[in-house]
């Protein structure tokens, strides 16, 4: 995806964001403008919305200039991050703290260039420790509790 | 209470020994903050917010506010010892200050920034001590219309004080304040736009947000920049003080970029870095060595870091006096000032005294805490950069998480984080500017209240409100800034034809 063509995605999809704002906020009663009700703010803020996605629409299409960083370069790193990320909250709720918690820690170490599988979960094992320490125990939060049994 | 009286009552308040730790603590977070590269200032006051309920709102506004300060001295180090300035407004040190650490002349270069940001912070808490009380009074006469037009002003200067385009910034403007209509209205409690989910009846909390835009994505830039570990240059103590014609060189750029800096502060947006790249424009125009700027000008390092300070003080009057952030750290310590049960606004100073005072009087404090941590204990600072940035990637990304989980004990508070952070790692990509959206999003409740309100006040003649004073006066100002490159252009066209 170039440049020009992720600005043009971004200008539609707020311009969608904004019209579905617009839409929802005519389901909501708008009252007079003596008594105005609850659908007139979210209304002028999906009308601001919407008129500034489609001038930047209007600007990727007649902007010529370069963005600063490639849109796509080295984004292997962070996706995987982002699958780390996201595996730590579908499995915090269902087998508890450690388990993601360690997980989340080895793909981060391996991401940020640690070397060595042992050495990796050796740390991660050092962290999650400290976390649990730090956050059940001493500040008393409460993780959330297993729904899954082994 | 007059400003004196004021003072002292705050350094009664700031010298309790509850207090002086939070102080402390908040100091010492901002400095490693500013030292070390992802979480910010921002997400560090997030982060901490919940540790502050066990605080009274004074002790957990002090700590805040001191990582909020404290990260501005910590992020010079790295500008000047490494070219990698920890925060935003250390961009411009990096010209100067990490010339003269290559001249060998480190030491000075870190002794200046840390007398000039003490400079700074004592220019701010005088500022603080005697507009802070001036602007109340004002801001008492102020009803809803004002309010609204005050809002609306701090966004317009906002849209135009960052790097994006005028429409990115009202795309990311809007995109706030849609965040912000999610949950109860605030006049008739109807529930809007929460999907079926209980929770979001009561609006998207700032907290998840504002970490994921500041930390989570920041995480995920490190992770494409690849940052590696470097080795800092050395300093010794013995080496720190400056040479007569480095003082000599260094107070007027501290004194002008104190006062400087404390006026940027007063107004919306990214305003301690704008004040740090005007006080460099500024010192490099006045200075009888300009050829010298870039090359190790000592005044390049004074003026600038002055100027950062300065701002990060100033930027404290909208909120403890009107009760509006106009920065995204504000809008964090407006969250804990809610959470805390303190009524923000213009009356916070009668009804909560040792609140207002005790922030007031305690960056003094903490800015010579900060003095002290900063010059003899520059050493140990320095060595956390030694730590490995995975060690540092993997305890934040953690931190993040935990830290969003603890404040309400819900995940659909991570969920927020994850997405939030995610966008706005795509966002600066496309040159939007997140920190916008943060703001509008903590200023859209104030503004929609005060805008339904107003428009109750005047019974639907809605012209009315254009026809008071101050709020007209806000609105040109607002309209004047919105249009001012393209007028200066204008008017740079005719002088050249």
């Amino acid at each position: 995806m170039n440049s020009r063509t992720a600005g043009l995605a971004a200008a539609v999809l707020f311009l969608v964001i904004g019209s579905g704002q617009i839409y929802m906020s005519l389901a909501l009663p708008r009252g007079t403008l003596a008594e105005p009700g609850p659908g007139v703010f979210p209304l002028l803020v999906g009308a601001l919305m919407s008129a500034s996605s489609i001038a930047c629409l209007v600007l990727a299409i007649v902007e010529r200039t370069p963005l600063e960083f490639g849109l796509l370069k080295d984004a292997a790193r962070p996706a995987v991050l982002v699958v780390a990320l996201a595996a730590f909250l579908v499995l915090l709720p269902r087998v508890g703290f450690i388990l993601p918690s360690l997980l989340l820690q080895v793909v981060t170490l391996q991401v940020f260039g640690m070397r060595g599988v042992w050495r990796r979960l050796a740390v991660a094992a050092v962290i999650t420790a400290a976390a649990v320490l730090l956050f059940e125990t001493l500040l008393g939060v409460q993780f959330p509790a297993p729904t899954w049994s082994f | 209470m007059n400003a004196l009286d004021g003072i002292l009552f705050g350094f009664s308040v700031a010298f309790e020994w509850r207090n002086l730790l939070a102080c402390f603590i908040g100091v010492l977070i901002g400095t490693v903050v500013g030292v070390l590269p992802g979480i910010g200032p921002v997400g560090a006051m997030a982060l901490l917010l919940p540790a502050t309920y066990a605080l009274t709102p004074a002790g957990a506004l002090i700590m805040l506010a001191g990582i909020y300060y404290g990260s501005m001295y910590g992020g010079s180090t790295t500008a000047i010892l490494l070219k990698v300035p920890g925060e935003v407004s250390s961009v411009v040190t990096t010209l100067d200050g990490y010339e003269m650490a290559q001249r060998g002349r480190a030491g000075p270069a870190l002794f200046v920034a840390a007398i000039g940001s003490f400079v700074a912070g004592t220019v701010g808490v005088v500022g603080l001590a005697f507009i802070g009380p001036l602007l109340s009074k004002v801001a008492l006469t102020f009803g809803p219309p004002e309010y609204c037009a005050l809002c609306l002003l701090g966004l317009m200067v906002l849209s135009r004080l960052t790097d994006s385009s005028l429409s990115r910034a009202f795309v990311m403007v809007a995109a706030g304040l849609a965040l912000s209509t999610v949950g109860m209205e605030p006049m008739s409690g109807t529930s809007r736009f929460t999907f079926g989910f209980l929770k979001m009846s009561q609006g998207i909390d700032l907290v998840p947000i504002a970490m994921g835009m500041f930390g989570v994505a920041e995480l995920l830039a490190m992770a494409e920049r690849e940052l590696k570990t470097q080795a800092p240059i050395r300093v010794r103590l013995r080496e720190l003080l400056p040479t007569k014609e480095d003082w000599q060189r260094s107070w007027p750029p501290i004194t002008r970029g104190s006062i400087m800096g404390f006026l940027f502060g007063l107004v919306p947006g990214p305003t301690a870095m704008i004040a740090t790249f005007t006080s460099y424009a500024l010192e490099r125009k006045l200075s009888r060595h300009p050829e010298q700027f870039g090359k190790g000008a000592i005044e390049g390092v004074a003026g600038p870091e002055a100027a950062n300070n300065g701002a990060a003080q100033g930027a404290f009057i909208p909120l403890l006096t009107l009760g509006i952030p106009f920065a995204p750290a504000s809008a964090m310590l407006l969250t804990a000032l809610l959470i805390h049960g303190v009524q923000t606004g213009p009356l916070m100073m009668v009804n909560n005294p040792e609140v207002f005072w005790g922030v007031v009087s305690s960056m003094y404090v903490g800015n010579f805490m900060l003095l002290v941590l900063n010059l003899p204990l520059i050493g140990v600072f320095v060595s956390l950069l030694r730590l490995p940035m995975y060690l540092i990637a993997s305890v934040v990304a953690l931190l993040c998480l935990v830290g969003t989980y603890a404040i309400s004990n819900s995940m659909l508070d991570i969920w927020v984080l994850l997405i939030s952070g995610v966008a706005a790692y795509l966002l600066r990509k496309l040159r939007f500017e997140p920190a916008i959206l943060v703001l509008a999003l903590a200023l859209g409740p104030i503004l929609e209240r005060s805008f339904l309100q107003s428009l109750y006040l005047v019974q639907g003649e809605w012209m009315e409100i254009f026809q008071r004073p101050i709020t007209a006066g806000m609105i040109i100002t607002g309209l004047v800034v919105l249009a001012a490159p393209a007028l200066l252009r204008q008017f740079r066209g005719s002088a050249a034809g």
